[in-house]
């Protein structure tokens, strides 16, 4: 049989039941305004025509549906992962960056980079049940384990605002590095990790006490400390491991939870903002903002296996496995 | 006696209150740099906004990072005559402020130098670029804004880089014009970059002056790959670009400038910067002199969070120290040298409505951070 008319043979009988564990992977084009869709293998599935500058992204659990902050348009689109379409749109305040889901995904919490707020927006009636005033530009939004707290970052204020949910107030400012972006918490709820761009730092924070337990730092050989800009980060699912993304190093760093050493770097390209992991971690997703591609890493040797371009200023990345 | 105690309470309390974070603002009244200039087409010249409305924002922008150390900044934004500048800073000092914030040209910000000598205050000159300002040492003094030098070292890193080796500079007739060419050719020499020509340039449109009023005999019977153009009031500058003999590109007052901030710069958060400035002034650009009185008070209030409790001195040793790790916006963390207190910042080279390029460019190295290949380093600097 010919090889090209097997390959669509298969793709075509696979497609239909497709709609969960597609393996695909999806990036966000902040200045593309749209989502590229990758196969499995890195060929281009499909590409999504989104509202504009689609930056963070989350799957709901069910992994039917992707959920996309769009910064220019003021909406988190809502994309349908059997059909690859979207399929509805959530009102938010300006520019909304990065978003988290409580955890019955009854309510999103969206950081609005342009109004110094974290919105509570309730998702099936599509309104705002709370604003939350915050530090200037907010970034980074998290949830606590038992979703009972949702930390967020203020780029320009420095620190992690910790809000309580249930009185939608701020109830602790935790000051941290210059210029925090990004958390992960530990699966065992005890650890919060924030980046810090422009002190080049980490801080772990910790969520029994609210303090700082330790700072980071990172320096891939032959860089200076000012060329690191750490920004993106994912934690394994045994919790062991974390991956953080060094910006203008143009590295990604890996980090052991416990012993909180550096395993290694590997070079990946210009601007590396955000990673993800496949479900079975063998491979890491890093999305190059300023290079317009990513890099795919294996996770075993921590080397980078290729880089591919995806389309204008890669923002968020996410497997469906 | 009780009522009284409690009246002393109370002024004493209002007085010193604790928490407040004073930080002083201090202008010119009907500074020339501000002046509303009208050129005969009502084209207005040189940026007609005074500053304050950055130190506002820096305050709005922080007031989160206050909170969380308790402080309370409060703006005393003083404005006077020549004279009365000195008894302004004085006063602002007596009245609690730590930190003043300078929009005051160069030979002014000497004399609020003077009059604050041995005052426990810290003053930041956030507009004057003048060498002198830095080369006089003042041991209370930071610069937030970029010094003459860095701008010069910034268009010449440029210039290196795209191989324009031939430079004609034309200067003008305000007398600061003389000190930007002058600090350009010291820049482009270093650098070894060639000046095939320096010539002036007249308003006076005299025939019997037409070697220095028409732009083709200016620009004519010399080789260049670019011109450089020193013109502070940007009246004749603005006719030259399109206009020179041979085909080549305008740097300097007009075209390619380098600059602080452009509200044009679209990544690491300026945007973001430049749009807040846009929304509190009712839509006015974020000039580079805003840049510099906002990073100015924000580089403040992020030093005061960081060591609280700490008076004016300790924060600004702490500023100038390599712990200090200041945001502007720029993609790269800032902080003021310990030698000069002049702050590091890329700088940008922007046209009116693009950023072509960002200095220190890359490729242009330095033992500790590249930033310092801009400005006036450790080992040439000295004190006058």
């Amino acid at each position: 049989m010919n090889r090209w008319l097997f390959a669509a043979a298969i793709g075509l009988c696979a497609a239909p039941a497709l709609a969960k564990d597609t393996g695909l992977i999806f990036v966000s084009l902040e200045r593309g305004n749209e989502i590229v869709v990758l196969n499995p293998d890195l060929t281009e599935h499909k590409r999504i025509e989104t509202s504009r500058r689609p930056r963070d992204m989350h799957f709901n659990a069910a992994r039917d549906k992707l959920y996309v902050a769009c910064g220019d348009d003021d909406v988190i689109d809502v994309i349908d992962i059997a059909t690859l379409e979207v399929i509805d749109s959530i009102p938010t305040g300006p520019s909304p960056e990065v978003f988290a889901f409580s955890p019955d995904e009854a309510q999103i919490y969206v950081s609005n980079e342009e109004d110094s707020t974290m919105e509570i927006i309730d998702v099936a009636s599509k309104t705002v049940s709370a604003r939350v005033p915050t530090g200037a530009e907010p970034e980074g939004v998290i949830n606590s384990i038992d979703g009972k707290t949702v930390f967020v970052t203020s780029e320009v204020a420095d620190m992690v605002h910790v809000v309580d949910i249930a009185t939608a107030r701020v109830t602790k400012n935790i000051i941290v590095g210059t210029r925090p972006r990004r958390f992960v918490v530990t699966p065992d709820g005890a650890e919060l990790w924030v980046s810090d761009e422009l002190s080049s730092e980490v801080h772990v924070i910790d969520l029994a006490t609210l303090k700082i337990a330790q700072v980071m730092s990172f320096l891939p050989p032959g860089f200076r400390p000012e060329d690191v800009t750490p920004v993106g980060m994912a934690i394994t699912q045994d919790g062991s491991k974390v991956i953080i993304t060094l910006g203008r190093a143009n590295h990604v760093a890996f980090v052991d939870v416990k012993s909180r050493e550096v395993l290694g770097y590997a070079l990946v390209g210009s601007r590396a903002w955000d990673v993800a992991l496949s479900r079975d971690e063998s491979t890491a997703y890093i999305a190059n903002g300023l290079s317009d591609d990513i890099t795919v890493i294996d996770m075993a040797t921590m080397t980078p296996l290729q880089s591919l371009p995806v389309g204008r200023t890669p923002h968020s990345i996410r497997v469906d496995d | 006696m009780r009522s009284l105690a409690v009246l002393l309470i109370g002024l004493w309390a209002g007085a010193a209150a604790a928490d407040d974070l004073r930080i002083g603002y201090l202008s010119l009244a009907d500074d020339t740099r501000y002046q509303q200039d009208w050129g005969y087409a009502r084209l207005i010249l040189p940026p007609p906004v005074r500053t304050i409305d950055a130190a506002r924002m820096a305050i709005t922008d922080l007031a989160f990072v206050a909170e969380a150390v308790n402080l309370k900044p409060v703006l005393d934004a003083r404005e006077s005559g020549p004279d009365g500048l000195a008894a302004s800073v004085q006063a602002m000092v007596a009245d609690g402020a730590g930190f003043v914030v300078l929009d005051l040209p160069a030979p002014l910000v000497k004399v609020v130098a003077e009059a604050a000598a041995g005052l426990p205050v810290t003053l930041i000159n956030a507009t004057a670029p003048e060498e002198s300002v830095r080369t006089a040492c003042y041991p209370n003094m930071l610069h937030s804004g970029p010094s003459l030098r860095m701008t010069m070292d910034s268009y010449v890193q440029y210039l290196r880089a795209m191989n324009w080796m031939k430079v004609l500079v034309l200067v003008g007739e305000d007398p600061s014009d003389q000190g930007l060419a002058d600090a350009f050719v010291t820049s482009a020499e270093r650098m070894r970059l060639e000046i095939t020509g320096t010539r002036a340039f007249t308003l006076a449109a005299n025939p019997e002056a037409r070697e220095g009023n028409n732009v083709k005999l200016l620009t004519a019977d010399v080789d260049y790959d670019v011109v450089f153009v020193a013109d502070t009031r940007g009246e004749f500058g603005r006719f030259i670009p399109y206009a020179t003999q041979a085909p080549r590109p305008v740097i300097g007052s007009v075209g390619l400038t380098a600059l602080a901030w452009h509200w044009s710069m679209e990544r690491d958060g300026a945007t973001q910067v430049s749009s807040r400035f846009d929304k509190m002034t009712g839509g006015r650009k974020m000039s580079a002199a805003d840049w510099s009185v906002w990073v100015a008070v924000k580089s403040v209030i992020s030093a005061y969070s960081k060591v609280p409790g700490a008076d004016q001195a300790k924060v600004r040793d702490y500023m100038k120290s390599a712990r200090f790790r200041l945001d502007g916006s720029k993609g790269v963390t800032l902080g003021y040298r310990p030698w000069d207190g002049q702050l590091r910042m890329p700088l940008l080279l922007a046209t009116s409505d693009a950023v072509i390029a960002i200095a220190p460019i890359e490729g242009y190295l330095h033992p500790e951070t590249t930033l310092d290949t801009l400005g006036t380093d450790q080992a040439e600097f000295a004190c006058n």
